[in-house]
């Protein structure tokens, strides 16, 4: 028996670099896959930047002291004002070269100030593009900001008259406008982005960092079926029954290698992941975590190569089921959009709660139910694996 | 003595052996003829412990060979059809994995017998490089090493080249000039005259043929 394990680890080990080589190419994939998606959500929020003409006809000194502190505000950062003529302006517009234009009519400023409020005018292209969408947002609550800097400027004035000083305020009335407004624009909280995410406390990359480590072990489990997909033929079983050595035998001989190879890359990768990562840590639970997340893949991928008894079906299999439970485990969408079935799933799909897992061994919060779970996909995969393995031996032996 | 009594055994409906029984006694070369697919090979697996038949039993010298207690791959070597090995690993992991008692054999019987075979310059070659002839000698030297009384073969020499052949007659013979019993199924004629005893097996019974007969009586038989 001892040969029989000593001759498999060595069988497998000379398929290490097939198995690596198998993770490869589909890594590199979903590596791709990641950086597209966070390109995607980058452009998503905003960091690109959208252009928009600003058309001044207003000579007002007090709007070229605000305009750029307007256009300078982070709240504007995703936009590059750029001021044109209004005709330059409009066809810039119409031939998509901007997002929008904004125009300040002659004595704009000074109607603020005596209430005439004559309206500045936003010019949008047709049909919801994002950035036109946003800055329409931004002008309307650029707006709302001028609104509370004319209600302070008022106020002021009010108090001057009531106070029976208005005498002085010819004297402090420029000090009045621009100090108002100096405040009113700085309050960049209204426009300050609150950060909902969908990914928990995780940063996108940390989040599909996680995913990426459930990948990486499914796809080496792909890698794998050089070594369990296309086992000795049938008669090397027979023999070995023979021998004394039965089929459970066999599956535990190559049963304890894959849980070695496991292991070693799910320390190797958690070692790595712990460099970028600052919150994880490996106490006592976590490492039982990483043993029992390295049992449960080996128990997975034996079990379909086992059923499969085929490299080419077992790999489809492997593969299908995997990204399946990923998916379902919120490894590519987060659970905010899927259906509520998924996060109710996830728990009883081995490599969905692998997934779940990993994140809270990623957040520094696994728990010894974390351990349990997996350690509970274990036992049912290898029992199913026992299962088949005596339904086949009874059909071979009849 | 070798006796099989009243086998039968089915692949679910269709019954592939009926009612065989044959006798063979130390020093036989048992050839086992018949048209594809008529159970040679099953009548193999079952008298090598492979397969369990539906009745009858295998006796060797008025004991059963595969009761519980018993210990059948020692005093059965089985070469199936489909050679029993793993071909990323090394000759000499394939033979070690096949030796049973290590303390039973000595280290110059198994070196003579690697020798006899031609496998000495491949022990440390992987089994997917070698040829089909070189498989079949790892194979037959895989299942001699553990020193049988019955060897068992499974279309030994088919699609191997004259020397090979020649290598596994010599070696076949030697072994039941020594005593022990060989049973084999065969398409080949030219292996006929190696045969003691010569069988054909058709719709399931076992029936013996003359060996010396020619190819047209022989063909009818089948």
């Amino acid at each position: 028996m001892s040969v029989l394990f000593f001759l498999q680890l060595k069988r497998a080990l000379k398929a290490l670099p097939r198995i690596i080589a198998g993770a490869v190419i589909p890594l590199f994939l979903a590596g791709m896959a990641v950086f597209l998606a966070q390109n995607h959500y980058s452009k998503q929020t905003g960091t690109s930047v959208s252009p928009v003409a600003l058309v001044n006809h207003d000579s007002e000194t007090y709007l070229n002291l605000i305009l750029p502190m307007v256009t300078q505000m982070e709240a504007a950062s995703n936009f590059s004002f750029t001021e044109m003529e209004e005709e330059e302006a409009m066809t810039a517009l119409d031939e998509g070269r901007v997002c929008a234009v904004l125009v300040f009519p002659k004595e704009m400023f000074a109607g603020i100030l005596d209430s005439t409020n004559i309206p500045a005018r936003l010019y949008l292209p047709g049909g919801d593009s994002f950035p036109s969408l946003l800055i329409g947002k931004f002008a309307e609550a650029g707006s709302l900001t001028l609104g509370s800097a004319q209600a302070g400027i008022y106020a002021s004035t009010d108090l001057y008259y009531t106070y029976g000083i208005s005498e002085h305020l010819s004297d402090i009335y420029y000090d009045i406008n621009t100090v108002n407004l100096k405040y009113a624009l700085s309050r960049e909280s209204a426009f300050s982005a609150k950060s909902t995410t969908a990914l928990g406390d995780f940063s996108l990359l940390e989040y599909y960092g996680c995913t990426l480590f459930v990948c990486l072990l499914l796809f080496l489990g792909a890698g794998m079926g050089s070594f369990l997909g296309t086992p000795a033929p049938k008669t090397f079983s027979e023999q070995l029954r023979r021998n004394g050595m039965g089929a459970f035998s066999l599956e535990l001989s190559l049963f304890v290698p894959l849980v070695l190879f496991y292991l070693i890359f799910v320390f190797v990768l958690s070692g790595i992941a712990s460099v970028l990562l600052p919150a994880i840590s490996f106490s006592g639970v976590s490492v039982l975590y990483l043993i029992c997340t390295a049992l449960c893949f080996a128990a997975y991928t034996q079990l379909i190569y086992s059923f499969t008894k085929n490299t080419g079906r077992g790999l489809l299999l492997l593969l299908f089921l995997g990204l399946f439970m990923i998916v379902v485990g919120g490894g590519f969408l987060p659970y905010a959009f899927l259906p509520n079935i998924c996060s109710d799933l996830t728990p009883f799909l081995p490599l969905s709660a692998c997934l779940a897992g990993f994140r809270r061994f990623a957040g520094g919060v696994v728990t010894m139910k974390d351990c349990l779970i997996l350690l509970a996909h274990t036992m049912f995969l290898f029992g199913a694996l026992a299962v088949l393995t005596a339904l086949r031996r009874k059909e071979v032996r009849s | 003595m070798l006796q099989a009594e009243h086998i039968s055994f089915s692949y679910q409906k269709k019954q592939v052996l009926r009612d065989v029984s044959f006798t063979a006694k130390e020093g036989d070369f048992i050839g086992i003829i018949g048209k594809n697919g008529c159970g040679k090979s099953t009548l193999l697996s079952v008298l090598a412990g492979v397969r369990k038949p539906a009745s009858g039993s295998v006796l060797f010298q008025g004991t059963p060979l595969y009761s519980k207690k018993s210990d059948p791959a020692k005093l059965v070597g089985y070469v199936p059809q489909l050679n029993p090995l793993l071909p990323e690993l090394s000759v000499r992991d394939n033979l070690k994995l096949w030796l049973r008692d290590t303390k039973a054999v000595s280290a110059e019987e198994t070196k003579a017998l690697y020798q006899k075979m031609g496998l000495t310059d491949y022990l440390s070659v992987s089994v997917a490089k070698l040829s089909e002839g070189m498989k079949k000698r790892v194979s037959i030297a895989s299942v001699l090493q553990n020193q049988p009384k019955i060897l068992i073969l499974d279309e030994p020499s088919a699609t191997l080249d004259l020397p090979c052949k020649e290598v596994i007659h010599e070696q076949l013979l030697s072994f039941t000039k020594n005593g022990g019993i060989v049973l084999f199924t065969t398409h080949e004629e030219a292996e006929f005259s190696l045969c003691t005893t010569l069988s054909v097996l058709k719709e399931g019974i076992l029936q013996n043929v003359d060996k010396s007969a020619d190819n047209k009586t022989l063909i009818q038989q089948f």
